[in-house]
């Protein structure tokens, strides 16, 4: 047993490592900083805008809040959900190494949390210095006076971002096993993902605007309970229905994740997709 | 070879890289549904977004603005990183050994991306005026058509110059091409109007206007949405026709200057950078 945690373990590392290495050697840090602030800054900017143009003369504070929060930390599944879905065709048609890594003992499920974990850190530098930025050309440029609250609930931010990342390494877990069974899906699945989860889970709006079946939808997102238990955390609002149904559906895509990835990965082997190349 | 012969061989050569593009929608349909799809759903994001704000008015504005995003889209992915990817797939040798321009080749990309993007673009029009209540109030179409193919042109003079820039580089170019994506949509104004904003300083306007999506967007909602002709959007014409004629002659120097830097610095058909 201590044997089997002690290799899942040096295999996340590794996953880790080599995400971060393959996430930033491609140029030196000054570009490398820029490209990992720049699109999140711009997209907080880019919703902070349309409120602001909007509501004409008087901008409503707490939609402003919601929306710029729900935008900010939405940095996380959607890069994670990205990275993961995208993940598949990098090591086997581009890389030419998924076959190696599959053959490494217990390499594939622990593989996978590392090189989500990599994106998480890289998504937690982005979130703060969105927030930040956002902040700054907010109250200075267009003078809304925002301010996040002193009283922040750090234990619940903390845990609902821990809590968030499981989910979100999961839900990549669930396109990975599509992709390794399918080609040439690994771009529209993960924005199709991003996509959805965007529209339906509350980011920018409240989810009571959208048609009745679709807030159905969006309540059993766990993107949407990661939203609401950050907002309220931040902003003191009360928070235990929230974390629970966070808890509920990770445990739920945690079940899914895991049935899927187990059918997937033998049906894979079956049809000999594991070493294929059919992108290029 | 004869000046006849030449140009032969180049319309040959757009002809066949332009049939390539053309073929591309329909042999992986679930991609053409995908990218129509796709950008509806964050469209719809920004649509709710102003129906919450009671903004009901720019709702039309996203609509058309979404519809054209579909452009800078096939732009950044189907001619910025294109080369780059020709590289990655090994097909680049093959155009550098064959006897016909390299700019016939971008041209020809160019052209098949135009048409395909177009029944996208429209597509994304479609579907989204039928999602959402919105109305358009359009007097001139031919100011329309000519607003519309002034943009696409200045548009894809603008691919071919990244795909020439990013002929240099390897995984650089995929990462430079996504991070023109938000910080394009926040400038040229694809979810507001930027142009005829008072929230934008005038200097942020002129930078926001050397990207041709700017510029095409801002007429196109004028005549489409605010029922104005083409006396209303001269100077939006003038703009994207320099824009259109500098952005190929540019495209065209740094293609042979990016072309020669990369076959001394032995990067040219380098893969895996």
């Amino acid at each position: 047993m201590l044997d089997y945690t002690s290799i899942a373990i040096r295999v996340i590392v590794q996953g880790i490592i080599l995400g971060w290495k393959i996430e930033s050697n491609w140029t030196n840090p000054f570009v490398f900083i820029t490209y990992m602030v720049a699109k999140p800054i711009a997209a907080v900017i880019l919703v902070g805008l349309v409120i602001i143009i909007g509501s004409g003369a008087s901008v409503s504070s707490d939609l402003f809040l919601y929306s710029f929060i729900g935008i900010t930390f939405f940095i996380y599944p959607a890069n994670i959900v990205i990275a993961l879905a995208y993940l598949v065709h990098e090591d086997r048609a581009k890389y030419e190494v998924l076959k190696y890594i599959y053959v490494t003992p217990l390499s594939l499920r622990a593989y996978i949390i590392g090189r989500g974990i990599a994106t998480a850190v890289n998504s937690s530098i982005s979130v703060l210095i969105s927030l930040m930025i956002g902040l700054f050309v907010f109250n200075t440029y267009f003078g809304l006076e925002l301010s996040i609250p002193s009283s922040i609930d750090y234990p619940v931010l903390i845990s609902s971002i821990l809590i968030g990342i499981v989910s979100f390494i999961l839900l990549g877990m669930i396109l990975y096993a599509i992709n390794l069974i399918t080609f040439k899906l690994q771009y529209s699945l993960s924005e199709y993902a991003t996509g959805v989860l965007f529209l339906l889970s509350g980011v920018v709006f409240p989810i009571e605007i959208l048609p009745y079946p679709l807030q159905l939808v969006s309540a059993s997102l766990p993107t949407t309970h990661f939203l609401n238990l950050i907002r309220s955390s931040i902003l003191g609002y009360t928070y235990m229905d929230h974390l629970m149904m966070l808890v509920t559906t990770t445990l739920l895509l945690s079940a899914v994740a895991y049935i899927i990835l187990h059918k997937v990965e033998l049906r894979a082997r079956m049809k000999g997709t594991i070493d294929r190349k059919a992108e290029y | 070879m004869s000046f006849s012969d030449d140009l032969l061989l180049n319309i040959k050569t757009i002809y066949a890289r332009a049939y390539v593009r053309m073929k591309g929608l329909t042999r992986e349909p679930h991609w053409s549904i995908a990218e129509v799809t796709i950008p509806l759903l964050s469209l719809s994001a920004y649509v709710y977004l102003y129906i919450t704000l009671g903004a009901y008015e720019y709702m039309a504005f996203v609509i058309v603005g979404g519809a054209m995003l579909a452009f800078w889209s096939n732009v950044l992915w189907g001619m910025s990183a294109q080369l780059y990817w020709e590289k990655d797939t090994g097909m680049l040798q093959h155009y550098m050994l064959a006897p016909a321009s390299r700019m016939a080749i971008l041209i020809g990309m160019a052209v098949g991306g135009m048409i395909n993007t177009t029944i996208r673009s429209l597509s994304i029009l479609a579907i989204g005026t039928l999602l959402f209540p919105v109305s358009y109030a359009l007097n001139d179409p031919v100011a329309l058509l000519l607003v519309f193919l002034l943009t696409v042109i200045a548009l894809y003079g603008m691919g071919m110059l990244f795909a020439s820039l990013f002929l240099l580089y390897g995984r650089e170019a995929s990462h430079i091409a996504d991070l023109l994506q938000e910080p394009i949509y926040l400038l040229s104004g694809i979810y507001y109007p930027v142009i005829g904003s008072n929230i934008f300083p005038n200097a942020v306007k002129v930078v926001a206007s050397i990207i041709p999506l700017t510029l095409g967007i801002d007429a196109i909602r004028l005549i489409l949405i605010m029922g104005k002709g083409i006396g209303d959007v001269t100077l939006h014409v003038t703009a994207l026709a320099l824009l259109a004629v500098a952005l190929l002659v540019v495209a065209r120097v740094v293609l042979r200057k990016m072309e020669d830097v990369s076959k001394r610095q032995g990067r040219l058909l380098l893969r895996w950078q």
